[in-house]
């Protein structure tokens, strides 16, 4: 018989790494669909380059940094999805693959790769081009009209319902065309209930934790039912806010991700938190478009230190009490 | 509220399915392989009066070793002299999955164990005498008795790793000695007979018969798998546990010894599994039964920073292996700090717990 | 990795020690706001670059004469007379570059006086204190012209990325207008690739020399032994003992046959 030296334990669970990443991507889909079905076949369009741009700029840092060509790796393909799905539909070609670029190039390769980025890369990628661009990326078109694959000046855009919102006006969108999501706003970002559908699968696959997206939507309605526009009641103004912008989308499939989440339960609880008031300062008083996104990006520049910080109460615990067992 | 630590929210630990049929359920079986020796110790007569002197001498002559961590019984009975004893829990706890070296004999040679307990009981005189079993093992062909002869069955639950905490969560009166040696101490008592054998379970997903076995300590580890059979060439061949056990590269030269539990052959059904690199899940973090932090002491340790590792709590680590068990990218996160912890001096003080004094 | 002291590269590296071995922008980390902050065209790159040379050479030059009229407790006033020296050179420096063209320093701004009071003023001063006259001039000219080097690349980079123009003349293929780049902060991300592409550089040449003195020969042997082989079998030509051993043989094979014919013609007989 032949043995191998390895070291304890014998017996692995059956989860691996690949497969975390590639059910986010899955979660991913359902939002191309309901795209799809506004907007046409540009949306998907949109998808495939900027997916096919960041999994070549993955392959091209790989290489450069002697790791080896890793293509089981799909964290590529999730920063691909969700840069597109931040767009409005009939944005040019060349600018999310330029953000899917800067988004591999700049903020993922020189960190260290899969794992070990400090900013989320598709925030950083969408901050970008929001400095470059950003006058292209505030007009979105109408939905449920034919939108050809070439954009030229025949087809009618329109303004968001954050950048509404923004200026002190309420947006006139009646409650049935909120949850469909028949309003002009960024690609993925409009169909709430399809998002929460979402929600609902990553949670069962334990890829993504209760708390936290609950925290930051909890902290969010608090604001928003406190400082209100006079003509909305409390309730209202909770349903505007969320809906309107990329609020839920950020906090499903952005706020969750592992690499740059804090790694104990009370860190994650303070990072939505933070994330969360640091949103809705930005809506009061900031003058960028894309809040909930620039918040984040704010937001995980402080995980090393929340990590910090609760990592020393349990060294405090630990030395005091003298074990953690419960 | 600890506002660092939301206990009701972790429970440290990992669920491991136990496939302990069909080992558990089937009759003990005896493997000798030589000529018990010819040494006897003096047996207890008829009306003797059992004190502690007694069964130290008693096992001291029959030379009689606890499973749990290979110590004589002598040495661990000789500390309760001088100490008052208010219970003793006779420990038959497998949560490792195939092993059922204790439960199965506690099963199937139950008077044994009964007469055992109650010399023990007799000499300390505590509060209560019981035995101690897993509860979280499922799917099982037959019923764990409540009761063995007057003695209750306790049942104990809780995620893997919980043999170590369950001992140390009893408490400083509390003595806990393994199945099996109380099995021996009442041949001993009875008959008079040396140790000369022990109890081990043969399983995996490659052996044919998996069977728990009486063996004589000696056996070499080729001559117990012939014994049961393989269906196929195992990918790794293990004795201890499953989980923490020794990979046995030479199974005609590796013996067995009465604190090897088990001998477990595994075949992986993807043995070249490509490796990533750690993506920072967090998994580690919630299955640690210490509440370590085993991806930041990971990290630590790779760059060779001793103070750090020591202050992230290392020499705490007590070698479950749950945080390689769970991590997707299947780093070697137990065997790093362990290794290290030798190298670095950082095993832990003897505190006033008795998880390491018995 | 051992190679020679003699290196021609070291020997390169140390005479142009301030360019490319110990930048002052890259490497040292002084002047950091000019090359992130003001320094957005090529323009602006060559008024900063003006500033520099008028700043630095007071504190090279002028500095140690000054300071032997100082006694010697006070020599720590050196920090804010080299700073005054640098300014009463560059307030005439400053009028006649803007009375020369003014677009330059209406784009330039308020950082072209700034280099009196930058840390690259002070380190340039320390370099060059126990120095003779000329080999103080050599050590600022080496300076100045590694911070002309970064600031001539960052301000070009930008002005091609951002406004598609070189020195304000338009360049016909640039049609995308990345106008972010003019931020700072991605003014920092720019110098980090820099740096991080002289490194690369740095050690691209070093990899060269160490294939050119290890993985070359083995090559070249390599690819000899491959046409040796090749040229011996052609040339395997039969001894002439073989030759004749085979005449012999077939001359053998003729009479066996003969044999055997002869005697078979002798038995049917």
């Amino acid at each position: 018989m032949k043995m191998n030296a390895k070291p304890f334990p014998y017996i692995r669970a059956e989860e691996r790494s690949p497969m975390l990443m590639l059910d986010t991507a899955i979660a991913l889909i359902p939002p191309f669909f309901m795209a799809c079905f506004y907007y046409g076949m540009r949306s998907l369009a949109v998808g495939a380059f900027t997916v096919i741009a960041a999994v070549a700029a993955n392959w091209i840092s790989d290489l450069c940094s002697g790791r080896g060509l890793e293509w089981w790796d799909a964290s590529p393909v999730v920063t691909g999805m969700i840069i597109a799905l931040l767009m409005p539909a009939s944005v040019p070609y060349y600018i999310p693959i330029i953000a899917a670029l800067f988004a591999i190039f700049v903020v993922k390769f020189p960190y260290g790769g899969t794992g070990h980025n400090l900013f989320n890369p598709a925030a950083a990628g969408l901050a970008f081009v929001t400095l470059c661009f950003g006058d292209q990326l505030a007009n979105y078109p109408i939905p449920l009209e034919t939108l050809p694959m070439t954009v030229d000046e025949t087809v009618k855009l329109t303004q968001g319902a954050a950048s509404l919102l923004k200026m002190g006006a309420i947006p006139t969108i009646s409650m049935e065309q909120l949850a469909l999501g028949n309003f002009a706003g960024p690609m993925g970002t409009t169909n709430i209930l399809v998002i929460a559908a979402c929600l609902i699968y990553l949670l069962i696959r334990r890829n993504v934790k209760w708390y936290v997206p609950l925290t930051y939507l909890a902290t969010i309605s608090l604001f928003a039912s406190r400082v209100h526009h006079e003509n909305l009641s409390a309730a209202e103004s909770i349903i505007v806010e969320l809906v309107a912008g990329s609020l839920m989308f950020v906090a499903v499939y952005m706020l969750t991700e592992p690499v740059t989440l804090p790694k104990r339960p009370m860190g994650k609880v303070l990072y939505a938190m933070t994330a969360a008031v640091i949103t809705m300062l930005f809506r009061y008083y900031g003058v960028v478009l894309n809040s909930a996104v620039f918040a984040l990006l704010l937001t995980n520049a402080f995980t090393p230190l929340f990590d910090r910080l609760v990592e020393q109460g349990h060294i405090v615990e630990r030395s005091v009490t003298g074990s953690e067992d419960e | 509220m600890n506002l660092h630590n939301l206990k009701f929210w972790s429970r440290k630990g990992v669920i491991l399915e136990q496939k302990k049929e069909p080992a558990l359920s089937r009759d003990l079986q005896q493997f000798f392989s030589s000529q018990p020796t010819s040494a006897t110790a003096e047996a207890l007569k008829e009306g003797e009066t059992v004190t502690l002197e007694r069964l130290i001498r008693l096992s001291e002559e029959a030379n009689i070793i606890d499973e749990q961590d290979g110590k004589p019984l002598a040495k661990i009975l000789r500390k309760w002299l001088t100490k008052p004893c208010n219970r003793i829990v006779a420990d038959a706890i497998d949560d490792e999955p195939y092993v059922s070296s204790q439960t199965n004999p506690m099963m199937k040679l139950s008077a044994d164990a009964a007469y055992g307990l109650r010399l023990l009981q007799t000499a300390l005189q505590p509060k209560s005498a019981e035995f101690a079993v897993y509860k979280e093992m499922y799917y099982l062909n037959c019923r764990i008795p409540t009761k063995i002869e007057e003695f209750p069955v306790r049942k104990m639950g809780g995620k893997y790793p919980m043999e170590k905490r369950a001992v140390r969560r009893l408490g400083d009166d509390v003595l806990t000695v393994g199945v099996c040696a109380l099995i021996h101490l009442a041949r001993a008592a009875k008959e008079g007979t040396v140790q000369s054998s022990c109890f081990v379970t043969v399983a995996g997903n490659c052996i044919g018969n998996p069977a728990n076995l009486e063996v004589t300590i000696g056996t070499p580890v080729s001559a117990l798998i012939d014994r049961c059979g393989l269906i196929t060439d195992p990918t790794y061949l293990a004795i201890g546990s499953a989980m923490k056990g020794i990979a046995v590269l030479d199974a005609d030269n590796t013996l067995v010894r009465p604190n090897t539990n088990a001998i477990i052959a595994i075949k992986e059904s993807k043995p070249n599994l490509r490796r990533m690199d750690c993506i920072g899940c967090g998994r580690c973090l919630e299955v640690c039964p210490e509440g370590l932090n085993p991806m930041e002491l990971y990290r630590t340790i790779s760059v060779n920073r001793r103070e750090s590792a020591k202050l992230l709590g290392m020499d705490r680590c007590i070698g479950c292996a749950a945080c390689s068990y769970i991590c997707p990218s299947r780093l070697e996160l137990c065997e790093m700090i362990q290794s290290r912890k030798e190298k670095w001096n950082c095993n832990k003080q003897e505190v006033k717990g008795n998880e390491n004094e018995r | 990795m051992k190679m020679s002291k003699n290196n021609w590269y070291r020997r390169f590296l140390l005479a142009t020690k301030g360019i490319f071995l110990q930048n002052p922008i890259l490497t040292l980390g002084l002047a950091l706001p000019f090359a992130v902050v003001a320094c957005t065209s090529l323009q602006t790159a060559v008024g900063l670059s003006i500033g520099a040379l008028m700043a630095l050479i007071p504190a090279a030059l002028l500095l140690p004469y000054v300071m032997k009229w100082i006694p010697q407790q006070l020599q720590w006033l050196d920090y804010p007379i080299c700073a005054l020296l640098s300014a009463v050179f560059l307030m005439p420096t400053r009028l006649i570059t803007g009375s020369l063209s003014p677009a330059l320093m209406d784009s330039v701004g308020v950082y072209f006086s700034l280099f009196c009071v930058s840390s690259l003023l002070f380190t340039v001063k320390e370099k060059c204190k126990e120095k003779e006259p000329v080999r103080a001039l050599l050590t600022l000219i080496r300076m100045w012209l590694g911070v002309v080097l970064v600031l001539v690349l960052m301000g070009c980079i930008r002005e091609v990325l951002g406004y598609g123009t070189i020195w304000n003349k338009p360049l016909t293929f640039m049609k995308i207008r990345f106008s972010g780049v003019m931020v700072s902060g991605l003014g920092f991300i720019l110098l980090g690739f820099l740096a991080a592409l002289g490194k690369k550089l740095h050690r691209t040449i070093l990899s060269v020399q160490f294939w050119l003195r290890d993985g070359w020969p083995k090559l070249k042997a390599k690819v000899a032994g491959i046409f040796e082989k090749n040229e011996k079998e052609p040339k395997k030509i039969m001894d002439e003992k073989e030759l004749i051993h085979e005449e012999e043989s077939a001359e053998q094979l003729v009479e066996q046959i003969t044999e055997t014919v002869l005697g078979k013609e002798q038995d049917n007989k």
